[in-house]
Order: structure tokens, then C-alpha cells, then sequence
């Protein structure tokens, strides 16, 4: 009976320890610097890196993204990070627009620091500008349609937009590579604006129009994702067509894997959004920072897939206009 | 310090017990009240915390509508007092904001208020601004480009609202998913606890009970057995422990009072076998007194006519005297001083030196009636003469072995008297050997058989006579050994015990 009895007291104390609720959230140490990223869409690596970096250099990225590519919406969302004061401004020039700019402009006249990442505005005077290279970038497709046809190839290039900055290196590049090789020759190239849509309208035209394509160059990720998919609808002969691509999109290990593709330029986001993160404390530390710092670009081909380990990347609250 | 034993000392009375156990059910059925009350109240403050959270989050953006209107007609009235009011406003506001603030549900709400906050200030800005250009009057043209961006600011901040709300419910969501949790988990163990209560309760009453009737029921059992069979077997009643005062002071007397009973009744047994014991021998002494008695009363019949003897013996002696018969006179002398021994030194004890004395002058008596017929021999222990006896033990055995013995013997018979210690016994030994006729060994049986029926010492002074007076002499512990061989011998021996004083 005497256990029975401290039995009880000890439900009735543990009863008690029930009554301490959860604190619920509770923040953690102040950031030193609020940045906030504005993102054309919801890049998830990039946006993984520049969390890191929050957390080593304890400063607090807000990652606000858009539904669909639109400037308008980017300029939109980048009109209210700047109304909130914050420390830094990292977002990406993805393309030639002058409210684009002009809305950059007046960051950097409110004392705010912009580092653009992935493509570059070199007019809206922006402190960092940290991407891939894309010249070189270019090169490297070059490079490897070379190694995928053997030399002897008439090319097809499928683009988002040439007005973009980043596509218009990066064909510059590509086309400086196969200058070298007398069997090289660009075909056709391509615009998309990154529809979907479009792009399933345009590629088989491109096909059609110009039936001695028998290699063909993606040059950004929306291209990269349906190229593949496109051709094996088409069947042959147009599914053994040696595609580079551009950027890692969910089809494209499986492509390589495959055959579909023969390389994937891989970028390095994850990089970008960390330097990003790094630039803008130095910067706010008073240290000085380079106005361009490239990220690595390298070409992953069915032998180099084995070391690429898919990293799983922690998804993050994103702010979506 | 050292407490008192006293004050320690729990009482342990039926109605302490009583008022102990009813004072832990009240306890416990408070306590359990009490985490009822507890437990609701603080779950419903965090409700309600919950709640404020939306309120404080609604009432800043009705409030912040109402700013943006007067923004409005300030904008274009220029109203000193609705700039006051603006400025009222925007204290009200950053308040609450920071209200909010301090309670964030989650990381991005954190972060998101701190912008909304900045956009805020930024946004209370543009009514100061116009108020300076009020106070310019050149510089009109400008206050609506500010309220444009007023009123940017205004839909920036308003689009958050559903955001933020969101963010709010789905915390709180979380929250209250947790807080069921933890109610079922509560709800869970307070039903356990309350049933362990009860049982534990119930067991306790029952305990309590048994402390009170146990001792009852113990002492009814006791005394049920007492009434069937008697309170000498009734064992006292033990209890293990100590169960409260009251019953245990009185089985404590019950059992004294028990013991009392059954040490009296064994003290009156012993009193009354004592008592019969003590009667018996006062009623065999009585018959021992009696038969003495008895036999005195016949030996003083027989004294009449001895006595009328006796003087006889003595003018014969005085004759015997006058005629110069000198034998006569000494044979007389013998016979009177055999007469007076009989007569005087009856039931009285002599030495063994005066029976043998007076055995001596019966024997000259009987050796000048039977001349050569019988003779006497005697060997006798000097030590054992002063042993005390009773009279006439021997004669009777020498005038049997005559009688029975010698009687049809006309030469040679022999009577040997013998006296013996014997050490190792502790005896003397008083043999009186004849060898006459003897007797056959079933003879020997019937005789000492009927020697020692003897009840009552019979006016025979013969062989049962002697053994009687000598049982009775020497308290049962003499004896009387007839041993014969026919036409050989036969022999008397009487076994005395020595006495203690006889120094050898």
C-alpha cells in the first residue's frame, strides 16, 4: 500500500510537469545584418547557401521569391525589400530592363548594398556581382559538343532569351569554341522566354526547318528540362541527336544516365548564394570586395556521374509575391 | 534540541486513525481538485494567448485602415488636428507592433514583422513630410508624389496582413494539436490516478476497519472457546502488532485476566489434591490409631489377667525363696522378667540388645523344657545393639521355629540367632535358622502370602504380627525373608535399615 501511495503522488507530480507548456518559437540572437534575397523564382540551392552563410556570419536572409519569371514582379517585391530598410539586397539581373535598374539604382542611393547573383547588371551599380562565368561557361559547351560529335556537327541552339546578359555570354563563349573546329557549325538558334509552351512548339520546328541538326545545345535550365523529353517523343532519329545542356534540372542525371544527353554544364549556386551572404557582410564590415567574383562551372558526363551525390537541400521558408 | 518523546508520539487511537485516514482522502481529493483547477486554468490562458495574438494583429490593421484615411484627408486639408491624430496613430501603432512583435510564432514571422515595422516608420514619415510642406507653403506640388508613396507603403503593409494571419492560425494550429495532446495525456493520467485513489482508498478503509474489529472479533472467538470447552486449555490471544490503543489495552487484560483465572484454578487444584492427600493420611493415621488401639485395648485385656500372673510368679518365688529352691526361684525370675517385657515394652521400641536380652531368657526357659532336645546358638554383632526395635520381634520367630520347626524332632535341633550389618545395603540382618522340617517352597509362598496380608495387627502375636509392627515400626522399609529347604532348615531373616546415626 505504501507504494501505492507515492505511486499516486508521483502521477499527481508528473500531472504537474503536464501543466508546463511549450514556450512555443522563441528567436534566437539577434542577427548583426538583415539581408533580404529576391529571387526571380524560388531557387532553392541558391537560396540553401545563403542560409548557411546566415548561419555562420549570424546574419538574417528574408527569401522572398516570385511565382513565375515576370520582372514586373521581381521589381515589385524589390520596391518593398527596399522600403523595409534592410542591410543588404541580393537578387539576380535576369535581364536587360531598364525599371529593372532604375529600381537597383535606388537601393544603392538609400545606402543599401545590392549583390547581384546568377546574372549580372553591370548599370545599376551594384557592389558584387557573383556568377558563373559564362563565357567560360560557353566554352566548356563548346568544348564538349566537340567531344560529343566527334567534330563533324551542324548545331542547334536553344536559348531563353538573348537579351539576357548571362545567354548572351554564354553563346559568345560557345560560339568562340566551335570557331576552332572547321565542322562545327551553329544551325539555328532559338528563343523560348522560358515557356514551357513555347519551347514545345519551337524545338520540333526547329527539327523540322533544319533537318541537318544532328547536335544541339541547351543553353538554360527550361530547355535543359524539356529537350530531352521533346526528343524522345519525336522518336528516332532525332532521340539520338548528342544534346549539351545547361544547369541541373530534375531530368538531367537521368538523362546523362541515359544517353538522352551527353553533359550537363552544371553551375554552382549554392556557392553564389553563400559568397553573396559573405560579399555583402564584408562589405557592411568595411573590407573591400571585388566587383566580380565568378563561381565555378564544370561539365558532369555519364563518368562523372558516380561522384555527383544528389544532396538533399533543406527547403526553406520562402515569401511569395 | 531534542524533541520530547512525547510530542512525537503518534497517538494511535481509533479516532486518530479515523481522522488520519479522512484527513488523507481530503488530501488527496484536493490535490486532485486542485490540478483540475490548475490544469484548465493555465490551458485556457494559453488560449487566450493564442487568441490575443490574431486580436492585437486585427485591431492593428483596422486601425492602420483608419490612419491611411485620415492620411487621406489630411493629404489634401492640411487639418492640424488630423495630423495630431496621424500622430496619435502612429504611437498607438508602433506600439502595438511591437506588441506583436514580442511574441513572434515562427522565425519568418519574426523577420517579417521587422520589415513591416521599418515599412511602418518609413510610411509614418510621409505625414510628417507633408506637414512640413504644409508649414512651406511653396512646395504644394510635392504632397501627392508623398502620398503615392504613402500610399505604396500602405498596400505593401496591407498585403501582409493575410500572411501574417495565416502564419498566426497555423502556429496556433500546431500549438493547440499539442495542447490536445498533452489534455488527452493529462485526461489519461488523472483517470488512472483517480481510479489508484479509489483503490488505494478503499483499501485503507478496509485496513481501518480491521484494525478495530480484528481485536473485537479475536477476544469474541476467545470467549466462544472458553464457553465450549472450559478455560483451563484456552491459549491468550496474540496479536502481531499494536492496532490502537484501546483494543489493545484490552486484550492486553483479557490475557492477564486469563492467566489470572487459569493460575487460580491450578493453585485450587493443588490446594485441594493437597488437601485430600492431607485427609487421606489424617484418615489413615486415624485407622492406624484405631487398630493401635485396637490392639492395645486386646493387649490390655490381656494385661488384666497378666498382671494377676505376674504376682502370682512373685509369692511362687517368695515360696520357691522360703523353701530354698533355688532354681525355681531363678527359672521364676526369668519368667517374670519375660512377663514384664511383654507387658511393659509393649508398642514401645528397646534396643536390640534388650530383645535379645530377653531372647536370652526365653530360650533358657525353653532349653530346660526341651533340655537336649533343642539347642540355641547365638552370634551376635556388637554394634548393632543399640539399634532401635520394636519388642517381641523375636521371640515369636524362635517359638515358631520351635513350634513348626523342631516339634518333631526329639535330638539335634539347632536354632542359630544371628545378627548381621550388612554395609552395602545399609541393612541389619536378624536371622533366626532353625533345621528342622523345614517347609516345601509352595509353603514358603502361602506363608509369606499370608504374612504379609496382615490389615491389622490381630491379638496373634505371630509371623504376620511381627511383620506388620516391623512395616509399621520402620515405615515400610523393614522386611521379613522366610527361606526354608524341607527336612533341612528353615530360616527367618528380618532386614532392618541401618540408621543413619550408627557411626561404624
Amino acid at each position: 500500500m505504501k507504494r501505492l501511495k507515492y505511486l499516486i503522488i508521483l502521477l499527481m507530480v508528473s500531472m504537474l510537469l503536464l501543466l508546463k507548456f511549450p514556450s512555443g518559437f522563441s528567436p534566437a540572437e539577434d542577427p548583426t545584418f538583415h539581408f533580404t534575397f529576391v529571387c526571380p523564382l524560388t531557387w532553392t540551392i541558391l537560396a540553401s547557401g545563403i542560409k548557411d552563410a546566415d548561419k555562420e556570419f549570424n546574419t538574417d536572409t528574408k527569401l522572398v521569391g516570385c511565382s513565375h519569371l515576370d520582372p514586373a514582379l521581381q521589381i515589385q517585391a524589390l520596391e518593398t525589400a527596399i522600403c523595409s530598410n534592410p542591410d543588404g539586397i541580393i537578387t539576380a539581373g535576369i535581364e536587360e530592363n531598364d525599371e529593372l535598374s532604375a529600381v537597383l539604382l535606388k537601393a544603392g542611393k538609400k545606402g543599401i548594398p545590392v549583390v547581384l547573383v546568377d546574372s549580372d547588371l553591370p548599370e545599376s551599380k551594384r557592389i558584387c556581382y557573383i556568377g558563373t562565368d559564362n563565357i567560360k561557361a560557353g566554352q566548356l559547351a563548346g568544348c564538349d559538343l566537340y567531344k560529343a560529335t566527334g567534330g563533324k556537327a551542324k548545331i542547334g541552339v536553344i536559348a531563353s532569351s538573348l537579351t539576357a546578359p548571362n545567354q548572351y555570354q554564354r553563346l559568345t563563349g560557345f560560339k568562340d569554341e566551335i570557331s576552332r573546329y572547321p565542322d562545327l557549325s551553329l544551325e539555328c538558334v532559338i528563343q523560348c522566354e522560358s515557356s514551357r509552351l513555347l519551347l514545345n512548339e519551337k524545338i520540333p520546328q526547329m527539327l523540322k526547318e533544319h533537318p541537318d541538326i544532328n547536335a544541339l545545345f541547351c543553353m538554360e535550365g527550361y530547355s535543359s528540362d524539356m529537350t530531352g523529353k521533346i526528343l524522345k517523343q519525336l522518336g528516332k532519329p532525332y532521340c539520338d541527336i548528342p544534346v549539351v545542356s545547361f544547369d541541373i534540372v530534375t531530368p538531367s542525371f537521368q538523362y546523362v544516365e541515359e544517353g538522352t544527353y551527353y553533359s550537363i554544364i552544371a553551375q554552382s549556386p549554392y556557392d553564389q548564394g553563400y559568397l553573396a551572404v559573405s560579399k555583402l557582410v564584408d562589405y557592411l564590415n568595411g573590407k573591400p570586395v571585388e566587383s566580380i567574383c565568378y563561381t565555378d562551372s564544370f561539365s558532369i558526363k555519364k563518368e562523372d556521374l558516380k561522384n555527383e551525390v544528389n544532396i538533399e537541400y533543406e527547403t526553406y521558408e520562402w515569401h511569395i509575391k | 534540541m531534542k524533541r520530547t518523546n512525547g510530542i512525537l508520539n503518534k497517538k494511535n487511537t481509533i479516532s486518530t486513525n479515523l481522522l488520519s485516514y479522512f484527513v488523507r482522502s481530503a488530501v488527496f481529493f484536493l490535490l486532485v481538485t486542485f490540478l483540475n483547477i490548475l490544469f484548465y486554468t493555465v490551458t485556457f490562458v494559453q488560449y487566450e494567448k493564442e487568441n490575443d495574438q490574431l486580436f492585437r494583429l486585427n485591431d492593428f490593421y483596422l486601425q492602420l485602415k483608419e490612419m491611411h484615411h485620415t492620411l487621406y484627408t489630411y493629404s489634401f486639408s492640411g487639418d492640424e488636428h488630423d495630423f495630431q491624430q496621424l500622430q496619435n496613430h502612429a504611437h498607438t501603432l508602433s506600439d502595438e507592433l511591437s506588441e506583436i512583435a514580442l511574441h513572434p510564432v515562427s522565425a519568418s514571422f519574426d523577420r517579417d514583422l521587422f520589415d513591416i515595422t521599418q515599412i511602418f516608420q518609413n510610411y509614418c514619415q510621409t505625414f510628417e513630410q507633408i506637414h512640413t510642406i504644409f508649414q512651406n507653403p511653396d512646395r504644394f506640388d510635392s504632397v501627392r508624389k508623398i502620398y503615392q508613396n504613402g500610399d505604396a507603403m500602405y498596400q505593401m503593409i496591407n498585403s501582409e496582413f493575410q500572411n501574417l494571419y495565416s502564419q498566426i492560425l497555423t502556429a496556433s494550429r500546431i500549438k493547440t494539436e499539442q495542447m490536445q495532446k498533452r489534455e488527452q495525456f493529462y485526461l489519461a493520467f488523472l483517470v488512472v490516478t483517480v481510479i489508484l485513489i479509489l483503490i488505494y482508498e478503499i483499501y485503507q478503509a478496509r485496513h481501518l476497519a480491521e484494525r478495530i474489529s480484528r481485536p473485537i472479533l479475536a477476544l469474541t472467538e476467545r470467549a466462544s472457546v472458553i464457553e465450549s470447552q472450559g478455560l483451563e486449555s484456552a491459549s491468550e490471544i496474540s496479536l502481531p502488532f499494536s492496532l490502537n490503543e484501546e483494543t489493545d489495552r484490552l486484550v492486553h487484560i483479557f490475557n492477564s485476566m486469563l492467566a489470572k483465572i487459569q493460575q487460580q484454578m491450578t493453585d485450587l487444584e493443588n490446594y485441594m489434591n493437597t488437601k485430600i492427600q492431607l485427609k487421606q493420611q489424617a484418615l489413615e493415621n486415624v485407622k492406624m490409631s484405631e487398630q493401635l488401639k485396637s490392639s492395645q485395648l486386646k493387649m490390655l485385656q490381656m494385661q488384666i489377667n497378666p498382671h494377676f500372673l505376674f504376682n502370682t510368679l512373685n509369692m511362687i518365688s517368695q515360696t520357691a525363696y522360703i523353701e530354698n529352691a533355688y532354681q525355681t526361684i531363678f527359672l521364676l525370675g526369668k519368667t517374670a522378667s519375660l512377663l514384664r517385657y511383654s507387658l511393659d515394652f509393649s508398642d514401645k521400641s528397646v534396643t536390640l540388645e534388650k530383645e535379645l536380652e530377653e531372647l536370652g531368657n526365653y530360650v533358657y526357659i525353653q532349653e530346660q523344657r526341651f533340655g537336649n532336645r533343642i539347642r540355641f546358638f547365638f552370634e551376635l554383632d556388637e554394634k548393632c545393639s543399640r539399634i532401635p526395635v520394636p519388642n517381641l520381634i523375636l521371640q515369636p520367630l524362635v517359638e515358631n521355629a520351635i513350634i513348626h520347626g523342631l516339634s518333631m524332632y526329639t535330638e539335634n535341633g539347632i536354632i542359630r540367632i544371628s545378627t548381621v550389618i550388612d554395609e552395602p545395603s545399609r541393612t541389619v540382618r536378624i536371622c533366626i535358622a532353625d533345621n528342622g522340617i523345614g517347609m516345601e517352597p509352595s509353603r514358603v509362598q502361602e506363608v509369606d502370602r499370608e504374612m504379609r496380608n496382615v490389615k491389622t495387627p490381630s491379638c496373634k502375636i505371630g509371623l504376620g504380627n511381627v511383620y506388620y509392627r516391623l512395616q509399621y515400626f520402620f515405615n515400610q522399609q523393614a522386611d521379613l525373608l522366610i527361606s526354608s529347604i524341607p527336612y533341612q532348615s528353615t530360616q527367618f531373616t528380618i532386614v532392618l535399615p541401618l540408621p543413619d546415626n550408627l557411626s561404624l
